[in-house]
């Protein structure tokens, strides 16, 4: 599955911000027809979005290219989808997501405009970020619901308001809920990527939680401004005894192999799958912060 | 295509850096397109020109349309030609 | 009209009303042309009990004996707070004076409504230099000027002022602290501007010298960058500028994402390449990615531990904090860009003043510019074969200064040109430039935020980035994702009239700028 430690919301109805969207390096774009966007301009956003991908000239570099619609239950959610589903869109953010019934109407309906548009049927991917309570218990089958659907998310701010609490620094009010998708997005096989990071002044604040959720299991964290993106590469590269250990393993594991052995042993212990697993997440995540060689 | 009809003025467009305000008026005579700003004489043609397409892709024939513009590439024009057009026809959000 | 094609393959006039003008060759070809300095006029026998403090402008002008015709100067340190050349012209205009000559070492917007009167009215008839914006520039643009205005970089003035090319009559330098025997300084003062450099050779080289000042201290100024020996008078006014105004345009660090980016990547890419280590020497230019490049670079040798051996202004507050955090040793400054850079030109010792001479003059026997390790710099228009262009956009209006910038890219060893690769619908990078300032091959890196590109004559630079995550492409690549998100670059609507010509450091000639069709 694809890297997405960081994912850069964009607002949907500001050009240069569009246009310059891809310079950053983000692993993820989410143009956003959502919460940036107030009621008079939704129609603006949209089809201001839409043209985005239509155009070819401008180049988003290595980010995926997503789009946050507004709810299906809003009279904006389906139109956002009429507009916005073409070649270039690779994925789809869907807000408040409440019951796996959500994940279901959307997947079909993107399997219909697929079809009609004559694009590849399933290639857009489906992520859905959970911000209610309801949500977080459904969590699991929410993640469980679409073949489609890679990633689930927490929306923090919304979340905290739906519970009716209050954010603290170390990160109580959204703990149990931050767990709970973790577990559900590991129990059915896709990612969790965490919440924004509000104080954009606050690089060390940023530094801390991405760290924490890493090291709880998150797979990425989501940015709103440009300078965030580098903080959270940062917390999500492997130190250098991570990227040996982690080396160690798959070495272990090829020789294995070699030797037509079935059991693979790193020392004393014993590598199965979520070890592997584990190391292969390292690697990867040391690669695309440039820390391996050109051959590995 | 049977010509669109507007029915009242429509805008579309912030005046942010690369980005245009679009004004539509329902007209008579065809489509005329007046564009101001501060690059007007280096871009007034091209964004004459993308604004006349896009409306006539929507099928629309007859439209007065003013523009206020702040450098803005094509794809922006079309969106905020399409906005304006669409809530000129009274579409809603 | 015969024309050549020069060294940075622009064509231009053989000559031109009756003058022969030298191609540009290349940065180091070119040597000095005449075989003598030029030299002021000796008339001068001083005596116990002279007088040189005059009452008024008027009285100056009297006693030096300016006629019409002749060429008076000025110096630009108070930027956009100057009240000096304003105050001269229209005490010029009061009297009469007809058919004169300015010679300013920059111009800005505060200056604009009384030079445009006195261009109009006949008091000025021409502008030699550079520093050609706003409503100036579309002045000179439009073909007002009855010859073409020779633009010049900070450095190309020095030298064309020793070889008599430029020749001034009467110099007034605004001091804001003056001895009764004309010893001025910059840097004392209610109105201090840091320092005098601009008027350093103007003072040596000109027929008569006229300070005025707000700030008349008895004999002696214990510490003073011109000498009384070539000062004639000395007259005291109320208020010779706003230093609060010399913070005018682009100088506060660059809040835009893109523009961060573009600073951060040419810090990489300057230490990537290896010009980054104990004891390098750097400068960067003023606007806001050159002030995010200093505070990026600042974290990077707090990091590594690096000191910097000095560094050179424009002198913002950002290398004032270097300079007290030790991270860079000494300071130069020929241009303050803020009050904290005058404060400090006062209290720290190791901020030293430096003449335009000494800092970009290159037909002399030494030069600050040829000790820099990296430099950065700002564009108007690069083009593919890395020419800058700094004083036109597409529009064909003249707009911004030269200022150093073709002297530091000549001398620095690695030089980096930090753009935007489109502003608005304009593309930056071009296939050639409107106007060639600065010629490739003194520029190494064009830096934006879509990608870098080297120039291929620094095959070792390529090499040392071998296995960098830094985005390196092509310059053709980037000029075609300039042109295909913008739609290509517009032709400036120039005629045929020659407006300015664009003289290269060592007094020929680059490039030539017509005027633009109205």
């Amino acid at each position: 599955m694809r890297l997405r430690r960081s994912r850069l919301y964009v607002p949907g109805n500001n050009p240069s911000m569009l246009v310059n969207a891809g310079v950053y390096g983000a692993d993820v774009l989410t143009f956003d027809l959502e919460d940036s966007v107030s009621p008079g301009e939704k129609l603006a956003a949209r089809l201001l979005v839409g043209e985005l991908l239509k155009e070819k000239t401008v180049d988003f570099g290595r980010s995926e290219v997503t789009v946050r619609i507004n709810p299906l239950s809003t009279p904006y959610g389906k139109k956002d989808l009429l507009e916005i589903v073409c070649e270039r869109l690779e994925g789809i953010y869907l807000p408040k997501t409440e019951s796996e019934e959500d994940v279901i109407k959307l997947d079909e309906l993107l399997t219909r405009l697929e079809e009609e548009k004559g694009l590849e049927v399933g290639r857009i991917k489906l992520f859905a970020i959970i911000e209610t309570a309801k949500g977080v218990l459904n969590a699991y089958q929410i993640a469980s619901a679409s073949k489609r659907l890679e990633a689930i998310t927490i929306g923090g701010e919304d979340l905290t308001a739906d519970l009716g609490g209050e954010r603290t620094p170390d990160g109580m009010t959204l703990f149990t809920a931050r767990q709970m998708i973790l577990l559900a997005a590991r129990a059915a096989g896709v990612q969790a990527l965490d919440t924004v990071y509000s104080d954009i002044k606050d690089s060390d604040g940023l530094y801390q939680e991405a760290v924490t959720v890493r090291k709880m299991g998150y797979d990425g964290k989501a940015a709103i401004h440009p300078s965030q993106i580098e903080v959270i590469h940062r917390a999500f590269t492997p130190t250098e005894e991570e990227i040996e250990y982690a080396r160690r393993v798959i070495e272990a594991l090829e020789t294995a192999k070699k030797e037509g052995s079935g059991v693979a042993a790193l020392g004393s212990k014993m590598i199965d799958r979520p070890i592997v697993k584990r190391a292969e997440r390292i690697l990867e995540r040391a690669k695309a912060a440039g820390l391996l060689s050109r051959e590995e | 295509m049977p010509d669109e009809k507007l029915v009242k003025e429509g805008v579309a467009g912030t005046d942010k850096k690369m980005d245009l305000i679009v004004t539509i008026f329902p007209g008579k005579g065809g489509i005329e397109v007046e564009v101001e700003g501060k690059d007007v004489e280096f871009f007034g043609e091209d964004i004459k020109r993308v604004t006349a397409e896009t409306l006539k892709e929507m099928g629309i024939e007859n439209a007065k349309v003013k523009i206020v513009e702040r450098s803005p590439l094509d794809f922006t024009i079309r969106a905020r030609v399409r906005a304006a057009a669409l809530r000129a026809m009274g579409v809603e959000e | 009209m015969e024309w050549v094609i020069n060294g940075a393959e622009r064509r231009i006039p053989v000559e031109i009303d009756g003058v022969k003008l030298l191609p540009y060759r290349g940065p180091f070809v070119t040597p000095p042309q005449r075989e003598r300095k030029y030299g002021a006029r000796l008339y001068h026998l001083s005596r116990p009990g002279q007088q040189k403090i005059l009452r008024s402008i008027e009285e100056a002008v009297k006693r030096v004996g300016l006629t019409d015709g002749m060429t008076i100067s000025f110096h630009h340190h108070f930027r956009n707070g100057d009240r000096v050349m304003n105050m001269v012209l229209e005490t010029l205009e009061r009297m009469g004076f007809k058919n004169l000559t300015i010679a300013p070492s920059s111009l800005f917007p505060c200056q604009e409504e009384v030079l445009l009167r006195c261009l109009k009215n006949g008091v000025v008839k021409h502008i030699e230099g550079g520093g050609l914006r706003g409503k100036i520039g579309r002045y000179v643009s439009e073909g007002n000027l009855e010859r073409p205005v020779r633009i010049r970089s900070h450095g190309g003035r020095v030298r064309a002022i020793e070889a008599g090319e430029l020749h001034i009559d009467v110099a007034f330098i605004g001091a804001p602290t003056a001895d009764e025997m004309g010893n001025l300084t910059g840097v004392y003062g209610p109105s201090a501007c840091g320092p005098l450099s601009y008027s350093m050779a103007d003072a040596l080289y000109a027929d008569r010298v006229v300070a005025i000042t707000d700030n008349l201290v008895p004999f002696p100024l214990d510490r003073f960058s011109i000498s009384m020996e070539y000062v004639d008078y000395v007259v005291v006014v109320d208020k010779i500028g706003n230093p609060e105004d010399i913070v005018f345009g682009s100088l506060k660090v660059t809040s835009s994402p893109t523009r961060l980016k573009i600073a951060k990547d040419a810090v990489r890419l300057a230490y990537e390449t290896g010009y980054v280590k104990e004891g390098f020497t750097f400068q960067a230019g003023a606007g806001g990615i050159s002030l995010a490049f200093v505070n990026f670079l600042a974290e990077l040798m707090r990091e590594k531990g690096i000191r910097a051996r000095w560094a050179n202004g424009g002198t913002t507050s950002y290398l004032v904090d270097m300079l007290r955090e030790d991270l860079v040793e000494y300071l130069t400054t020929a241009q303050a860009f803020d009050l904290t850079a005058i404060d400090s030109m006062r209290v720290d010792k190791n901020h030293l003043e430096v003449s335009i001479g000494f800092y970009a003059n290159p037909h002399n026997k030494g030069t600050l510019v040829n000790l820099l390790d990296l430099a950065v710099l700002g564009a108007t228009e690069v083009d593919e074969n890395f020419n800058v262009n700094t004083v036109t956009y597409s529009s064909g209006y003249l707009a911004e200064p030269v200022g150093g910038h073709s002297d530091v890219a000549a001398g620095s060893k690695l030089t980096i040109i930090t753009v935007p690769l489109i502003r608005g619908r304009f593309p930056s990078v071009v296939e050639e430039v409107t106007t060639v300032v600065t010629p490739g091959e003194t520029v190494d890196a064009v830096v934006t935020e879509r990608g870098i590109a080297i120039n291929p004559r620094r095959e070792d630079l390529l090499e040392r980035l071998e296995g960098s995550d830094l985005p390196i492409r092509d310059i053709e690549e980037l000029r075609r994702e300039a042109y295909s998100l913008t739609g290509g670059k517009k032709e400036p609507p120039f005629g045929e009239k020659i407006a300015a010509l664009v003289e290269y450091r060592d007094g020929t000639i680059i490039d030539v700028v017509r005027e633009v069709k109205t």
